[in-house]
């Protein structure tokens, strides 16, 4: 660990290189952050791909409050869930594959209850619609017709 | 617009894992409605492990239905759900699928097994929440009318852990010579299997008391 750190700090780089400097306790609310520091394979900054600055920090500011509100009362971190989550599609999803991917089981609970109300009242086709991507997905599963899909332009 | 689309489609393998996830969240009423949203949604939806992992959070949430039966003057019947928080406010009324299915023999995770009104021979189990009923197949000892008089049925219903399922117990008594009730067969009904099957009770010789009692289940046991 870098000794120009404090005792328990940790730096996490996101995906377009910014730095973040975070408590460890608030850091390995990551299971696959708890999960590198436990092995001892962090080294002074912890990369965390596939997550950029943006969403790293909405990431981090969720799991410091969910840290910090230990003692809190349950119904104020539910009203600061129910905010946090309150956001469009695009950071929405970004937020779900960022706490999926680096297991933030908090975090992915309060996004996932968030999406489940979003759609609970919708109709088949709405949800068709929201979830073209999805579909899509389906349609393509072999790997080269992957590849043709990813450096296809669309307008 | 590439990035985008490229977003989306990448977010698409993610939602694969977090569907479940999703999904395990929506009321029934809801994911009988996305069965048909797409093929792959069924397919989860209706898979057994989604199932229990569903069942399982449902429960872990705590909200305890009540089911209340009324039987109206006119002999019309009734069964209605209603939970802690719209106790008095609101009841959804369930229609019987069938007629002449009255008695509720027991209820465990949302299905009730009832009885039908002469209480004999031909039990249902009924998923009020997906309107789906089963009739189960006449055990293997049906009796006829003319001894009938001289038997008497207990039913039990509930969840087995040791075997992971739904069963349905089925207790005969028949009168012996000092019209004591003695158990004289008792039958097995297995949903996994969908058939009865009867087990040794080797010389068990208790007497059954309180006729119209309904059992209670508890812990994979009928009492």
């Amino acid at each position: 660990m870098s000794s120009s750190l404090e005792k328990n700090m940790l730096i996490l780089r996101s995906s377009d290189g910014e730095e973040f400097i975070v408590p460890e306790v608030v850091a390995v609310m990551s299971k696959a952050i708890k999960n590198m520091v436990e092995d001892e394979c962090a080294s002074n900054t912890i990369p965390v791909p596939n997550v950029d600055a943006n969403i790293l920090a909405m990431v981090i500011e969720f799991c410091k409050k969910h840290d910090e509100s230990e003692a809190e009362a349950a119904s104020d971190l539910k009203t600061f869930d129910s905010e946090f989550v309150n956001r469009g599609q695009e950071a929405l999803y970004d937020l779900i594959t960022a706490a999926n991917f680096r297991d933030v089981k908090e975090l992915l609970d309060a996004l996932c209850q968030n999406v489940a109300e979003m759609i609970k009242g919708k109709s088949v086709h709405h949800i068709r619609i929201q979830f073209l991507g999805y579909q899509l997905f389906e349609i393509l599963t072999s790997n080269f017709i992957w590849n043709i899909w990813c450096d296809r332009d669309f307008d | 617009m590439t990035t985008t689309t490229k977003k989306s489609v990448s977010n698409a393998c993610i939602l694969e894992d977090v569907l479940v996830e999703i999904l395990a969240r929506l009321p029934v009423k809801s994911l009988l409605r996305f069965r048909s949203v797409y093929k792959s949604w069924y397919s989860l939806i209706t898979n057994p492990s989604f199932i229990t992992t569903h069942l399982n959070r449902t429960k872990s949430n705590h909200i305890h239905k009540l089911l209340i039966k009324f039987n109206y003057e006119n002999g019309d019947r009734c069964l209605s759900f209603t939970d802690d928080k719209t106790f008095r406010d609101e009841f959804v009324k369930l229609d019987y699928p069938f007629q002449n299915y009255d008695k509720i023999v027991g209820s465990s995770d949302g299905l009730l097994c009832l009885l039908d009104y002469y209480g004999s021979e031909y039990v249902v189990l009924w998923n009020p929440s997906i309107r789906r009923f089963m009739k189960l197949p006449k055990s293997c000892s049906s009796v006829t009318k003319a001894r009938r008089h001289l038997l008497r049925f207990d039913f039990g219903f509930g969840f087995d852990h040791m075997s992971n399922g739904y069963k349905v117990v089925k207790i005969m008594g028949a009168k012996d010579n000092h019209r004591h009730c003695v158990v004289h067969r008792v039958e097995l009904f297995a949903l996994s299997t969908g058939s009865w099957r009867s087990i040794c009770i080797g010389d068990l010789c208790y007497e059954l008391y309180g006729f119209d009692s309904l059992p209670t289940f508890m812990n994979g046991a009928a009492h």
